[in-house]
């Protein structure tokens, strides 16, 4: 069996006659661990770019005047277009993908009554606990202290094959509505 | 690996003097190792696939990246169908409806003579998506790529090589045109540091401003596509059935003055036999 990795072709074959020396389990070892690692490289090759409808979500989303943001799976934000980046304060091109630990406590949301809202109210949170499309208007706080009210309409992203690969929450100032 | 392209046109078969040294026929690929052998989507070139002898194990595995009308055109004269003694396995992206049901509106009357239930090869239909599944010596990833309707594209890996196939694809498509970040880059995963990658090259730069979103590639996007994903060796297919002989060599000879990358890069030739 050969394995080549950046030009180096490694034959495991050629090892499996030789007398076991101290060498040869370390070479074996190493061969292994080659073998293995070229294994990861090529799964990982397959899992590295977003699913297409993913891909193609962000498309749209650069295309439209509205806030978008779209997470995967887990809720960590993997993309925010122009519009959004005023309402979050801050540029995709500085921040890039944010962990939802870090976005998720950007904004402080109340309803219209001033109560703070729990995190498990909001649409995008409902979206990818349950897969399906939520709205809802509230009050947010934004990085720059400025609270807005505002309505949210969140989808989650269900591909082709019926695969659940994330969320859209688009924001709307209610007087778009 | 041993691959064969026998069908480098897009959109419509255009044989005729124009074309004689590319080919009109529409896409279809040959691709063998240790006797066994697929076949690459079924436009009018898979009917020199016929002729071949690479079907000495009784069994052939056709890969279907979408069922548009130039890649499944020639499927019902492919002979191995008509063998009662032949396994044929089609493979077709999934959607709503079943696979059998797509090619069974192409395998009926009036659009041909004889219906998918009467063919009397051992016939075996797969429907895939973002798969990973094995035939013989290859290891086949299959994923889903910007082209309207459900398109998908492969990779293929044998023991000493990596092949991709994306002969439908407009990775460009968007307000700001070529990601360059590989992650937001569709098909990237099935190109990533291929030996060979066949793709769309379909328009120069100037047709492609009027097409977008017809699910096609520039050529110049096709080659930023290889260097961005890192193949090794780049093949232009799918041509646009309006360029001649004339015409494919003037857009590559301005290609190749305008660009210089680490990897050859070249148009595809039906008959051209390429071996990894």
């Amino acid at each position: 069996m050969g394995v080549r990795k950046h030009g180096w072709l490694f034959s495991v074959q050629q090892f499996d006659s030789l007398v076991f020396t101290p060498s040869h389990i370390f070479f074996t070892i190493v061969i292994k661990l080659l073998t293995f690692n070229v294994g990861l490289y090529a799964s990982k090759a397959l899992d590295m770019a977003y699913d297409i409808e993913i891909i193609l979500n962000r498309q749209l989303a650069d295309c439209l005047s509205i806030p978008v943001f779209i997470t995967d799976t887990n809720g960590n934000l993997i993309f925010y277009n122009e519009p959004a980046e005023d309402i979050l304060g801050k540029r995709y091109k500085d921040t890039g993908e944010m962990p939802v630990e870090v976005w998720g406590t950007v904004f402080n949301y109340k309803d219209d009554d001033g109560n703070a809202l729990a995190t498990e109210e909001l649409p995008l949170v409902k979206t990818l606990k349950n897969r399906l499309p939520y709205h809802k208007t509230f009050w947010i706080q934004n990085l720059k202290g400025i609270a807005e009210r505002i309505s949210v309409t969140s989808y989650p992203i269900i591909g082709r094959a019926g695969k659940f690969v994330g969320a859209v929450a688009i924001f709307w100032r209610p007087s778009e509505e | 690996m041993n691959i064969t392209i026998w069908g480098v046109r897009g959109s419509i078969p255009t044989i005729g003097p124009d074309t004689n040294e590319y080919g009109g026929n529409t896409s279809c690929i040959e691709v063998e190792a240790n006797g066994w052998l697929l076949v690459l989507d079924a436009g009018s070139g898979i009917q020199y696939v016929n002729h071949s002898q690479n079907l000495k194990r009784g069994r052939v595995d056709i890969l279907l990246t979408h069922l548009h009308m130039d890649h499944i055109q020639g499927l019902g004269f492919f002979r191995p169908l008509f063998d009662p003694s032949m396994e044929v396995h089609i493979w077709g992206p999934a959607s709503n409806d079943s696979l059998r049901y797509r090619l069974g509106r192409y395998f009926s009357p009036p659009l041909f003579p004889v219906h998918f239930r009467d063919l009397p090869c051992k016939l075996t239909l797969h429907e895939i998506d973002n798969s990973s599944f094995q035939i013989g010596p290859f290891e086949i990833q299959s994923r889903y790529v910007t082209h309207p309707g459900p398109t998908i594209g492969f990779r293929i890996k044998n023991e000493h090589s990596v092949f991709a196939y994306i002969p439908d694809h407009e990775p460009a498509l968007g307000p700001t045109g070529m990601p360059h970040d590989v992650k937001w880059l569709s098909g990237s995963d099935l190109a990533l540091g291929a030996d060979l990658l066949l793709h769309d090259g379909q328009y120069t730069v100037d047709e492609y401003k009027h097409r977008i979103g017809w699910g096609h590639s520039s050529i110049e996007d096709a080659v930023e596509f290889a260097a961005l994903t890192g193949v090794k060796r780049l093949i232009l297919s799918h041509h646009d059935p309006m360029h001649t002989d004339k015409k494919l060599h003037e857009i590559f000879n301005h290609l190749k003055e305008k660009n210089t990358y680490p990897f050859p890069f070249e148009l595809a030739i039906e008959g051209l036999q390429v071996k990894l």
